[in-house]
Parts: C-alpha cells; structure tokens; sequence
C-alpha cells in the first residue's frame, strides 16, 4: 500500500514537474527522489514506474481536448515506429530517464 | 535459448557509473536528438511536445497586434474559415497575417525560404542544390532590392509592413505547446516575417509559372538536331488553334513542317546542360465565364480552377476580408501574401490562369577571364561585373558554402560546359516582383471594366484575368508585363550579349495584350493556351504553347449549351473527355489494322476501339493508350535527350506526315519504319506492358481508379503526414488534368461563383484550413475535391449572419 502510495506521489510530482519545468524536470526529481528517501524500498522502480504513470496521466488529460490517437498513429508513422509506437514510447521514455538517473544517485549499501 | 549469467559481484562503481552513461545517453538525445531523430524530450513531452498539437484550438480566443487601429473581429465557420471584420484595410491585413500564422506558419517559413534560398537553415545541407540554384537565377538579390526599393510611405510597403506584423504578432505569442510539427522534427523555431519575406513568396510563384522550362527543352534538343528542327518541334504557335480572344470560325489547324534531325548546335546544348530543364509536369489550368444570357437563371457565372502542384497544407488559405470602406472580399490567398488573389466580392468575380508567356532570355556573354571575370564586353568597351558573394548557412549558423555570383546589366551570370563560355539571363520576375496592392484595389471594383482597369498596372507572373459583374459584363485580358524584343522579336534562342542591340527594348502596352469584353459568343474561357490567334500578327509573346486540348473541351461545353447552372459549371470541372484522345485514337486504330495477324495486336486495338475516351475511375482503356503514346514518344524521339519530349502539336504534325525521317526508330538498323510501323508496334507493346502490370484485361486490373493515383505530399515529404495513392479521375490534357501516373500536381483550387442579386460562390480545394497534421482541417476537404464535389462558401456581410464555429478578437497591442 506504501510502494502504491509513493508511486502515485512520484507520478504527481514528475507530472506537475513536467508542466511546470519541462520534461528533463522528471530524471532531475528521480535523483532528488532517491536522496530524499534513501532507505526507501524499490525506490528506483517507483520512480521508474512514477514517471511513466505521471506521463500517462497527462496523456489521458490531453485526449479529453482533442484526437490524441490519430496523432499517435501520425507520429507512429513519421518517425518509422510500429502502429502504437509512439504512444509506447512516450511512457517508456521518462521511465528510462527516472530510472537511469535514480540508480545514478541512489546511495550505494555496500 | 541463450541464457545470461546473471554478475554476481558487480563493483559498487560499476552500476551507478553503466546507469550514468545511460542517463547521459538519454539526455543527450531528449537535449539534441541524433541523426534523424529529433530532439525527443520536447517531441515527446505530453504536456508541450507533439501530443499537445492534437488539443482542439479554443471555441474563443484572444491576441494582440501592434498598430492594430482598432479592434478586429474574426469569425470562422464550419469550414474553419475566418471572416476578417476590420476597421481599416492595413488592419485587415495585419488580421491575415495572424491567422495565416495561426494556422500555417511552417508553411509560410518552408516557403519565403525556398524563394529566397535559405532553406538550408532549417534543413540543412540537403537543400544546399535548391538555394544554389535560386540564388544562382538572382532571386534573392532581387528580394532584396525589391524590398530596398519600396517608398517608405507606400501603400505598397504599408501593406506588407502590416501583414507581418500580424505574422509576427503571433509567432511572439506562441507558446511551445502550440509550436507546428515540423518545427519539433527539425529542432528549430520559426523566423520572424518581414516585407521582404513576402517578395520571397512572390518570386517563389514566379519561379514555379513562369520560368520557362520548355525554351530549355528547345535548346537542348537544339543541341541534339540543329536549330530549325528544335524550332518546329517547339514551334511558336500551336498547331491547333483555339485562342483565349474568340476568333471567328472556332478551332482550326494551322501547318506545321518538321524538318528532318539536323546537325547538333552545341552552344544550345551546353546551355540547356547548364540550365537543366525541369521535370513535365501536368500544371495547367482552367477559366471560363458565361453571360446571362447564356445561363439558366440570368445571372453571370464565373468558374476558376488553378492547376498546381498539390501539397498538404495546400498553396491556398480561404479568407474572406471585410473592411466599412468597400473592401468586401472572399477567395483565397496563398500564405505570407497580403491579398485575396482569387476570389469574389458582392459586384465581381475573378479567376486567374497562367500566360506561359517567354519572360526570361539568355544571352551569351564576352569575358576577360573564363574561370574568374570580372568585366564582359558591352558595345566596344569592357563594363565591370557587379560580384555578389552568396553564403549557404547551416541550422546552426555553420558556413556549408560561399558562391561568387556575377551579375551583367541584365542579371545573373552563369558559365556552361567546359570551353568556359558565360550567360547572363534577364527575366521579368527579377524587376517587377511587388504588385499585390493591386490585389485590394481591384477588390474594390463594382464592375469588370473597373476590375480590369485597377490590375492594369499588375507585372508578374501575368495571368489570364477572367471577371465577371453583376450587370452580366465578362472580360478578359492577358494581363502583365511582356517584353518586346529586337530582330524576329522571339527571346527564345541565346542572344548576342556584346551589344545592347540584343537587349529588350520596352513592354508590351496595354492596349495591345490580348483582351475580350462583352463578347457576342456569350462565353470566354482559358487554359493557358496560345491567347490570340497568329492571324492578328501581334508582337512574339512565346513559343511552345501548349495544345489547346481543355480549352477545346471547355468550349465545345460552353457551345453545346445554353442554359449553364452552377451545377453544370462544377460538374464541367472535373469532366474526364479527352479531345486529345479523339484525335489521336484513330491513328493508332488505323496503324493496328495493318497488322490483322498480329493477335495481341488485335486484342490492344479491340480494346482500344471500344474504349469511350473518357478518363473516368471505371475506364479500363486509358491505360493501353497511355501506355501506347508513351511507346510512340519513346520511338519518335529517339534522335533527343531522354528529358526532352515536344508537346503533343509536334505529334499531331507528325501524324499527317507519314513518310517522315523523325518517325524511324533508330535501334533497328537497316529497316526504316514510317508512321503506321511505330504506332502499331507503340500499341502493342503498350498493350503487353499493361498486361505484364496490371493482369489479362478482363480480370479488372486496367481500371484507372487502380493504376492512377494522386500523391498530395506533405512539403517536406515526410509520407505520415501525407495523403498518398488518392484515386482520381482525369488524366492528361482533360479539364481536371493530371499526369499518368497520378503525381502530384492538379486543381489546387476549384470555384463557381453566380452573379446573382446576391452573389454565390462555391469552392474547394485538396487539403484543409489547418497545416496541423493533429487537426482534423488538415485533410478535411480531400474525400470531397476527389468526388469533384464543391461546398457552398459563406459570405456574411456582418458577424452576426454567421453561426461561428470559434472566433477570435485582436486588439491593438503597446509593443
């Protein structure tokens, strides 16, 4: 119940970063992320997690003002990707970027 | 399956510094993407990035323009159109600029860029040949002394000054999360408009109409088989007569003799090398108008289709401007231009096509140096070159090349082949490229003649203007600047540069251009063909028109009926008839009866003959005939380049000339094949290359709607934000023309407009209000241009006549 707690705070954060910084605002509270909550369990994968969820969620605000799938479908193609590709990637993405920059700080045990 | 052994005792260092590495990875390529790929934070951001171009534009919105004189409502329809309600025209136009920005502002950058060769700063090396070569023809000195030459109290320069500040207005409000698509591909942000921008557009018109590619195909088949072979197979009238100013007696032909191959002349073909003619494209189009006399409900009628190459977003944006001084005016204006060009008020109508009229000469230069001039020979003396020093940017400032341009008196220098020999080219576009305040006058105009004498002073690219009033007037006139030549008067071989003799000498006046008005036939129409009939005598006005295949169709309508409708008018736009067809199939009949043993040759021409020569989607018969003439030109031509291929008037000279030495074909030695030989052979071969394509006939393949596809390319070609593979009905030389392939060029906007009490207009074009690929008006219009089908246009006379989709208010801002 905690991890599911603090993976929808991460969410939040990385969204309301994403909004209010840009997107590289999501690796920079990943790393803050792990230094605050140092002892925290799985803290790597709940910002992995945390992220993409946050991300989602502004997708699913965007497809209330307007065709968000034809524009995935769009983009799907103009960048080469699978149909769904780009939709996947941008939930992948800040994933990888939350992930890679929290394993880089995270405070070593041994 | 390969199983991993899983590191047991990874270094305390190794996992923080591999994530590092990784994280640094990803964050170079969210900073700055790698190769094609784009920078994919800001693509990807949910927020600002490419997802936010698919939020649907406010149902109301504000913004601010400075030296906006007073509020600007603006009003669109359910066709995504805006209606401008201005106080002022300049602060209608600077209403234009912004919502042309609003909705196409990577369009207007993509297109000022490419008529002023810098778009290798925003795409980078790729389009370093593009920029050379409009660098190289000198438009982008001529933006520049264009723009330099402008009085600073004009209402010519007041005009463009307001159009971009209305452009500007809006790039400054732009937010990241409405920056266009391509912007976030190409990791770039849009330029801001200036007046000279706008001449950039204008002569990126006048490059696409009027540079004369077709004097290049003459020089280069010059070089091939002498000059008196070139001339006739590029002849300076049309062999088939059916001008623009009605001439008595209807259609008729007019002899044309084709002298055998000759010996090369290689200075011609050392030019056209230089100067490399441009691909054929099936551009072209079309204009007629019918008095009341001649329609069903007793009012004028006026009909307009440019034919253009086709792009997504389209050349065209619809606007509709309204101003309390009299300007009241709907049509459509191509993006960064500060006018409707064609269009309709409540008293006029107006739609224009192309003059292919010869406006740029060549003449062959005496230098001091071959490599490095600096002077050329002029009446005797040595008259010094003006160098100009061209500098290709990169996106991010880089230097990709530097080119020393050389001008004459009468403008860019180029060297061709290898003996070091120069030519300098004077073309009109270069002198003559502001006029578009004409545009808002003539819009002021209540009838035709008044129409007609405000685009008097209308230069270039000159246009076949075709109006019609309210008073049931319709008038045309071949309006633009034509230059009168020295000698033959014909601008369409190298000239000698080493006197001013040569140089042009003056421009066609006014009273002289071809015109009609009020004529007795009760109808005019054009279609680019030859304006008036060589029996008038007139001055040189260019060589190698092309056959008046529509313009015989459009008339053959026109006569056949009285009692024209709206209807009728938009059903004749995309008529699939073919007079090409009509006069060609029979040859091609006649040749294959030759051969009654040949049983594939029988199969082509029983198809053939039962083909109804209509180019419809269901027609199983245009292929083989497309098929055959492309055989035919293969073996007719075979003494030209394979770029060069004359007109069909060449062709149909040649089809009365049985026995001539053009129709051997070369690649069969010891035989000489004479008219009926080449033809039956082109059918037949025609016919086995459909079947090796598209199937045994009767298995459906040869169905045109499957064989003939248009491609409505995004501009910058990029296929997921295209429409590709379109099914479309016509092919060449019908009113809705395009090529056999399909391509990518044909109506770019097709209108009917009825002069009524009160006027009505109709319209449509391939593409949408939107160049957002995320916005359902990006595409919306194109399942409706296929079917040949037109909307009705709104045309309220105050806001409030209109149910508004969404609206905007501009007001006058401080900065």
């Amino acid at each position: 119940m905690r991890t599911a707690f603090r993976v929808a705070l991460f969410a939040g954060l990385s969204a309301a970063g994403t909004i209010y910084l840009e997107w590289w605002a999501v690796p920079a509270l990943a790393a803050i992320w792990v230094r605050a909550f140092p002892s925290a369990r799985h803290s790597v994968r709940t910002a992995a997690v945390g992220a993409a969820l946050g991300w989602g969620a502004l997708l699913l605000w965007g497809a209330a003002q307007g065709p968000v799938l034809g524009l995935a479908a769009r983009m799907s193609t103009v960048l080469s990707l699978p149909h769904g590709g780009f939709l996947a990637a941008t939930l992948v993405w800040p994933a990888l970027l939350a992930g890679a920059a929290a394993l880089t700080v995270k405070p070593s045990r041994g | 399956m390969l199983i991993v052994p899983r590191a047991r005792h990874r270094t305390p260092i190794a996992r923080p510094l591999t994530a590092g590495l990784v994280l640094a990875a990803l964050l170079w390529l969210g900073a700055w993407g790698a190769g094609p790929l784009p920078p994919l934070g800001p693509l990807l951001d949910p927020w600002r990035g490419a997802w936010a171009l698919a939020a649907s534009a406010p149902r109301s919105a504000r913004g601010a323009i400075p030296g906006l004189g007073a509020a600007v409502q603006v009003v669109y329809d359910d066709r995504a159109v805006p209606h401008i309600f201005a106080e002022t025209q300049l602060d209608a136009l600077r209403a234009l600029g912004y919502v042309v920005a609003r909705d196409r502002l990577f369009q207007l950058d993509l297109q000022a860029r490419a008529g002023g060769g810098t778009l290798t700063e925003l795409l980078g090396p790729r389009a370093l040949e593009l920029d050379r070569e409009v660098r190289g023809l000198g438009m982008a000195r001529a933006a520049e002394r264009l723009s330099g030459a402008l009085p600073d109290t004009g209402a010519e320069r007041a005009a463009l000054v307001a159009y971009a500040a209305g452009v500007n207005a809006y790039i400054d409000s732009l937010t990241d999360r409405a920056l266009p698509l391509e912007y976030r591909l190409l990791g770039r942000r849009p330029a801001r408009w200036t007046p000279e921008r706008t001449i950039q557009v204008l002569l990126r018109m006048d490059y696409v109409l009027t540079r004369n590619s077709t004097e290049l195909e003459r020089l280069a088949a010059a070089g091939a088989v002498g000059d008196a072979a070139a001339a006739a197979l590029f002849p300076a009238h049309a062999p088939i007569q059916e001008p623009i100013q009605p001439a008595p007696g209807g259609p008729r032909r007019i002899p044309l003799l084709i002298p055998p191959p000759g010996p090369p002349d290689t200075l011609s073909g050392a030019v056209a090398r230089a100067f490399q003619p441009a691909p054929p494209q099936e551009l072209g189009s079309n204009n007629w108008a019918v008095a009341p006399s001649r329609t069903r409900a007793g009012a004028a009628l006026l009909a307009g289709d440019p034919h253009l190459d086709l792009t997504l977003p389209s050349i065209w944006y619809e606007a509709h401007l309204a101003v309390p001084d009299g300007l009241d005016v709907y049509g459509v204006t191509t993006p960064g231009l500060p006018a409707i060009l064609i269009g309709f008020t409540r008293d006029v109508a107006w739609s224009f096509t192309n003059v292919e009229a010869d406006l740029m000469d060549r003449w062959l230069e005496t230098v001091d140096d071959t490599l490095r001039p600096r002077q050329y020979r002029l009446d005797g003396r040595w008259v010094p070159l003006e160098l100009r020093r061209e500098i290709y940017l990169g996106p991010h400032g880089d230097t990709l090349a530097i080119d020393t341009l050389r001008f004459t008196h009468r403008g860019p220098m180029q060297r061709v082949g290898g003996g070091g020999r120069w030519i300098s080219l004077r073309w009109t576009a270069l002198e003559d490229g502001v006029q578009i305040g004409t545009f808002p006058r003539a819009a002021r105009a209540h009838t035709a003649r008044e129409w007609l004498a405000a685009m008097a002073s209308y230069r270039t690219p000159p246009q076949n203007m075709l109006v019609a009033d309210r008073s049931g007037t319709i008038a045309i006139r071949s309006t633009g600047r034509f230059p009168i030549r020295r000698g033959d008067g014909r601008g369409d071989r190298v000239l000698d540069g080493s006197t001013r003799a040569t140089d042009w000498q003056g421009d066609w006046p006014l009273g002289e251009e071809p015109q009609a008005a009020a004529p007795a036939q009760g109808f005019l129409a054009s279609a680019n063909q030859e304006p008036q009939d060589p029996r008038d005598g007139r001055r040189y006005l260019g060589s190698d028109w092309p056959m008046p295949w529509r313009a015989l169709r459009i008339n053959q309508l026109l006569r056949d009926d009285s009692a024209v409708t709206p209807e009728t008018m938009r059903r004749w736009q995309t008529d699939p008839a073919s007079p090409r067809a009509d006069l060609i199939v029979p040859y091609l009949l006649a040749a294959g009866a030759t051969r009654p043993a040949d049983t594939a040759l029988q199969h082509a021409r029983t198809l053939l003959g039962a083909w109804d020569r209509r180019y419809t989607l269901e027609n199983e018969g245009a292929v083989l005939f497309e098929n055959a003439l492309r055989g035919v030109a293969e073996r007719l031509w075979d003494e030209l380049p394979s770029n060069v291929r004359p007109g069909s008037g060449a062709l149909v000279a040649l089809l009365d000339d049985p026995a001539s030495p053009w129709w051997d074909d070369r690649r069969t030695s010891g035989r000489r094949e004479q008219r009926d030989d080449i033809l039956a052979e082109a059918l037949k071969e025609g016919y086995n290359e459909a079947v090796r394509g598209y199937g045994q006939p009767e298995l459906g393949g040869w169905r045109w709607a499957l064989v003939h596809r248009l491609d409505l390319w995004h501009l910058l070609h990029i296929a997921g934000l295209s429409r590709l593979e379109i099914p479309v009905a016509g092919g060449p030389s019908t009113l809705s023309p395009s090529s056999v392939t399909g391509g990518g060029e044909g109506a770019s906007w097709r209108m009917v407009v009825e002069l009524g009490p009160e006027v009505r207009g109709w319209g449509t074009y391939p593409g949408g209000q939107s160049g957002n690929p995320a916005s359902p008006r990006y595409d919306d219009r194109v399942g409706q241009w296929t079917r040949g089908e037109l909307a009705p246009l709104s045309f309220p006379h105050r806001p409030a006549d209109l149910v508004p989709a969404a609206d905007l208010l501009l007001r006058p801002s401080s900065r």
